[in-house]
């Protein structure tokens, strides 16, 4: 999911470093200085679950966590993601410099979306949270699978073939993330009942 | 709330810790390239146990850019071929580029030296692929300059019998992934970098 040094075309690159700037700046302006802590644990959560190596079929999948950040952080998730992202870069390799407004956008614009989509599900109890955790987990790696095969069917791949080796590859980790939330919330929503339920400063 | 989260982390902290045998897998794909008995020999993998299989590679001249040819990886994520004509005569080394497709991507070079074809290597030598370039042979006796070449040829072939684990050693160092210095250097960054920010957020308040 992380996209490489060297294969996207300048103004795809530069298209996604436009987006992500943009939505940096959204997040930084909508963070409340009371949730600095947990952007910053979360950032650090999505920074090591990218080494949670999914060990099920051919792919070389790892955590995303994007579904869980976006919930519980909103807009925020894109500062907290493009600082995971960075160091990601620098210290692992994973995915190039340039390309990070990209991959920056393709995480964290999915992460936003499961916050609208999924957030309300999780304030609830019981059956309606397991769910909305699920799919929340499980809709961030897809829709970021999804973002990734459009970004390179922008620039060669085409995007039916590509978004099918990477949706297929992610399976797994969409179980995986999918079952892992579940649990996660589970436990945020009893340690802080107010986690998911909390207006989001807007 | 802030109470609630760190347990996250250190969840996680200790699923990576577990998953840590596993740990050099994801997201970058290798390229190791090396020159072995005239051939050049591609080495491409995601990690120890993770090859990529008909990966593409790409070869060009490092100086011009120009195509010289192009093969795939096989089951072991291996790829050779003979150092092409091309790279001879002209004396460049040679770019190789390993596209494993979904966005992954790397290249590695292999120089001049390396090949063995450095530009001042005369024509007329005609020598095997790898030889490396000696000095223009002193005047002498009749008969020593075949010996020579011979002699040559035989402390070239020792030589890289000799190199050739070192050069697969090399290539195993880089496959090791990230580890633990890195993971809670990124870890000590990202909260240094939240501290600054609550820093300048608090001084904003007053």
């Amino acid at each position: 999911m992380h996209i490489s040094e060297g294969v996207l075309s300048a103004p795809i690159l530069a298209g996604g470093a436009v987006l992500a700037a943009a939505g940096t700046a959204i997040g930084l302006r909508r963070l409340d200085y009371d949730r600095l802590v947990t952007v910053a644990i979360l950032s650090a959560a999505f920074f090591v679950g990218s080494l949670v190596h999914v060990p099920v079929g051919l792919s070389n999948a790892h955590l995303v966590l994007n579904g869980l950040i976006g919930a519980a952080l909103g807009w925020a998730s894109f500062p907290a993601i493009l600082v995971g992202l960075t160091l990601q870069a620098v210290l692992f390799q994973y995915g190039g410099i340039t390309a990070l407004g990209v991959n920056t956008f393709n995480m964290a614009a999915p992460a936003v979306a499961c916050c609208y989509l999924f957030r309300p599900l999780l304030a609830g109890t019981g059956k309606a949270r397991a769910v909305g955790a699920f799919c929340c987990g499980a809709g961030g790696v897809l829709l970021a699978a999804l973002l990734t095969a459009a970004s390179l069917a922008l620039t060669d791949e085409g995007f039916i073939r590509s978004a099918q080796v990477l949706v297929l590859a992610h399976v797994p980790v969409m179980l995986a993330e999918g079952l892992l939330t579940i649990p996660l919330v589970a436990y945020l929503s009893k340690a802080d009942p107010e986690f998911f339920s909390a207006r989001l400063a807007g | 709330m802030f109470r609630s989260v760190f347990p996250l982390l250190a969840g996680l902290a200790l699923l990576a810790a577990l998953a840590f045998p596993s740990l050099a897998l994801a997201h970058r794909v290798n390229l190791f390239a090396y020159v072995d008995n005239g051939k050049v020999m591609a080495d491409c993998f995601y990690s120890k146990s993770r090859k990529v299989n008909h990966g593409q590679v790409i070869v060009t001249d490092a100086v011009t850019g120009a195509e010289l040819l192009r093969g795939e990886t096989d089951e072991n994520g291996a790829f050779s071929f003979p150092v092409p004509e091309a790279a001879r005569t002209a004396g460049h080394g040679l770019k190789l580029t390993l596209i494993a497709g979904e966005g992954h991507q790397n290249e590695a070079e292999v120089s001049a030296q390396e090949l063995g074809v450095v530009p001042a290597a005369a024509p007329a030598a005609a020598a095997p692929a790898s030889t490396w370039v000696a000095p223009a042979p002193e005047p002498a006796p009749a008969a020593a300059p075949a010996d020579n070449a011979a002699l040559a040829r035989l402390v070239e072939e020792a030589v890289a019998r000799q190199l050739s684990p070192l050069k697969r050693m090399l290539a195993e160092t880089q496959e090791a992934g990230p580890g633990a210095v890195e993971i809670v250097g990124g870890i000590g960054y990202i909260f240094g970098l939240f501290g600054v920010a609550a820093f300048m957020a608090s001084r904003k308040k007053r």
